[in-house]
């Protein structure tokens, strides 16, 4: 059985809350939730997804989120993370920050959800490109969409397995 | 006196935030050492003079559980304090490391203020 420290929050808005205030804190910067038109996503980005498990064998739980950013947003998060000025080159530091990034993320999400007694395991997270056809295909239900700096998309995908 | 620090980390990007975090949080530091994994930590930790090792959890290769339980098992390892630095919430967890010797942690993600009080802590 899950305790839930937000018990009337499902776990997709706490993964909301949790991501936004960690893009804040680690990135400086600030996603806010993208609203009904969704034109902006359709920008011919490369985008880079990232993708991290986790499961609880004692609350018998999987599942994994996914991170989807396009790679001009991830190379600009990571200058913010590594204190680096816009004309500084981030030297392909973009995936370690969003594994990064995904990984607090995960962590405070799954605290959020179940308290901090369960024990989780959580993956190496995994990063690779993709482009606006692949995105597309995981964008449902599950997912939340944000937008950064008014017109860079960014959608954080949650999928959760009760055993 | 400035101290000889090993970070253990996976991420280069984690590993540069936690150096200039120290250096921010005017934590006397000697030499900086980073490694990669808990295996490249304890070949660090076994060739040089280290006062405080701060370390993730998952890693490839070996973790930072396997890394310290291989330190605990040394007779000079043993006594260097590690302090963990990483996105682990279970309290369950956390207290399971501090039995195997774990001084102190850190919640990524974290401030100056709170390493330079978790190090201080740890080394007074």
């Amino acid at each position: 059985m899950s305790s839930n420290k937000n018990t009337q929050l499902h776990p997709k808005e706490i993964l909301e809350n949790e991501f936004v205030e960690v893009m804040s804190d680690l990135t400086y910067m600030f996603a806010e939730p993208a609203g009904e038109d969704l034109s902006f996503l359709n920008t011919g980005h490369n985008y880079m997804l990232a993708q991290i498990s986790f499961n609880s064998k004692s609350l018998k739980v999987s599942g994994d989120i996914s991170l989807i950013c396009p790679k001009t947003l991830c190379e600009q998060i990571a200058k913010n993370v590594l204190g680096m000025g816009s004309e500084e080159s981030d030297s392909g530091k973009e995936e370690d920050v969003l594994k990064e990034l995904l990984n607090i993320t995960c962590g405070k999400f799954l605290t959020g959800v179940y308290g901090d007694k369960p024990i989780f395991n959580l993956s190496i997270p995994v990063v690779n490109t993709t482009h606006a056809t692949e995105w597309e295909k995981i964008v449902g239900n599950n997912s939340s969409i944000f937008v950064v700096d008014e017109n860079m998309p960014l959608i954080v995908y949650l999928s959760l397995t009760n055993e | 006196m400035p101290y000889n620090i090993l970070i253990v980390d996976d991420s280069d990007t984690i590993r540069a935030v936690i150096a200039r975090t120290l250096d921010i949080a005017n934590i006397p530091t000697n030499i900086l050492y980073e490694a990669r994994n808990g295996q490249e930590a304890l070949d660090i930790l076994n060739q040089n003079w280290i006062d405080l090792v701060l370390a993730d959890i998952n890693m490839p290769k070996m973790n930072g559980v396997e890394m310290i339980e291989k330190m605990a098992e040394d007779g000079i390892l043993e006594s260097i304090p590690v302090i963990i630095v990483s996105t682990e919430g279970s309290t369950t967890r956390i207290e399971q490391l501090r039995l195997k010797g774990v001084r102190g942690y850190v919640r990524k993600p974290f401030t100056p203020e709170i390493i330079r009080k978790v190090i201080g802590d740890v080394l007074e």
